[in-house]
């Protein structure tokens, strides 16, 4: 019965995966250091929030969830810039997520 | 000598924008929508070939869709036109025909990156010569670092015939996996299993295929392709299936 190994796949890939946490090393929830150090920068906590929301929904529909750190921190607003047409970010938007990005950077 | 010109027709109709990549699958929908104001065109080629009671058998199916971004969870979709050239002792009318147009709804519920599974609805109304389908899925995902899961369940509801009085039902499931070799290639492999349901009753004895797909992309392009082998020996359905599906966001 060709049903059985294909619901049995299927199961085998929803229980491995669904409880594992996969954001926490690449995109960082946003902490009080974190905060901290955007205040110096004037960003608040909500721009921060929002930004790594918009991390996390519009660049992993192309790629997979850059890790924050793989790229030097004055590489990201070149990346940035390339990619935010492509996520169709509004000016607001790519601001938030690149404010996000240098804190998550340290 | 047939086969050289439907490849050729293939690769013919593929060549103008084959430089690049978005979908990671060309047979299994993907729980993630486009971004509100987003815009995309995709041109979908399906080739099919030999089926156990008809080794003559040939088909190239061709879809044109726009596929846009309504609302952060909310995508859109119209397929201009499904149109298809076929061939064999097995198809009752062969040549080129359009079969049909369609609109699509895709709504997202959960994040396969940022939720612990991603959930998407999905339904599609075509409608076209002879031919009414209602198609309900839901999607799931899951993201894992460079790989991608993707689970698809969909119910399948035809009328066809003069006065659409010819109903059946299909039931299907489907499976692919992903790897991230880079940001511009991504290489897997997609399983598809399907169950017929004739006059919405008994059902036939289901058909399963298999096999590698690979997606590239290049700016704003992007081309995903899957090739799917019949692992089952269903006389009416083909045996090797070839999907390519190319796209240009705007």
């Amino acid at each position: 019965m060709i049903r059985t190994p294909i619901i049995a796949a299927a199961t085998l890939v929803v229980v491995a995966f669904s409880g594992c946490e996969t954001t926490s090393t690449s995109a960082p929830p946003v902490r009080g250091a974190m905060v901290q150090a955007a205040a110096r920068e004037q960003v608040d906590e909500q721009t921060l929030i929002a930004g790594r929301e918009l991390l996390l929904r519009r660049c992993t529909e192309c790629h997979s969830l850059p890790v924050v750190s793989e790229h030097p921190r004055a590489e990201w607003p070149v990346i940035l810039q390339r990619m935010s047409g492509r996520a169709n970010l509004t000016p607001a938007q790519h601001a938030g997520v690149l404010a996000y990005i240098l804190a998550a950077h340290g | 000598m047939t086969k050289c010109i439907l490849f050729l027709l293939l690769l013919g109709v593929s060549v103008p924008a084959c430089f690049a990549g978005a979908r990671r699958f060309t047979y299994n929908y993907e729980a993630m929508t486009a971004a509100p104001g987003g815009f995309e065109f995709e041109n979908w080629v399906t080739w099919k070939t030999s089926k156990p009671d008809d080794r003559s058998f040939n088909e190239v199916d061709f879809r044109h869709e726009i596929e846009f971004g309504l609302t952060d969870r909310l995508q859109a979709a119209i397929y201009l036109a499904d149109w298809n050239y076929a061939e064999g002792k097995s198809v009752d009318d062969p040549g080129f025909m359009y079969t049909a147009s369609a609109l699509e709804l895709v709504y997202n519920l959960t994040n396969p990156v940022a939720d612990p599974l991603g959930l998407s609805f999905y339904q599609e109304i075509r409608a076209g010569r002879r031919v009414f389908e209602s198609e309900s899925k839901l999607i799931a995902q899951k993201n894992v670092g460079r790989f991608a899961f993707v689970y698809n369940a969909t119910l399948e509801a035809t009328w066809e015939g003069r006065g659409l009085d010819d109903r059946a039902g299909e039931i299907q499931q489907s499976l692919g996996a992903s790897y991230e070799v880079n940001p511009r290639l991504f290489i897997g492999a997609e399983c598809l299993h399907e169950i017929e349901l004739p006059e919405w009753k008994r059902p036939e004895r289901g058909f399963f295929f298999a096999g590698p797909n690979a997606s590239v992309r290049s700016g704003r392009f992007w081309a995903t392709a899957t090739a799917l082998a019949q692992l089952t020996n269903a006389g009416g359905e083909p045996d090797f299936q070839l999907r390519t599906i190319f796209g240009v966001a705007f």
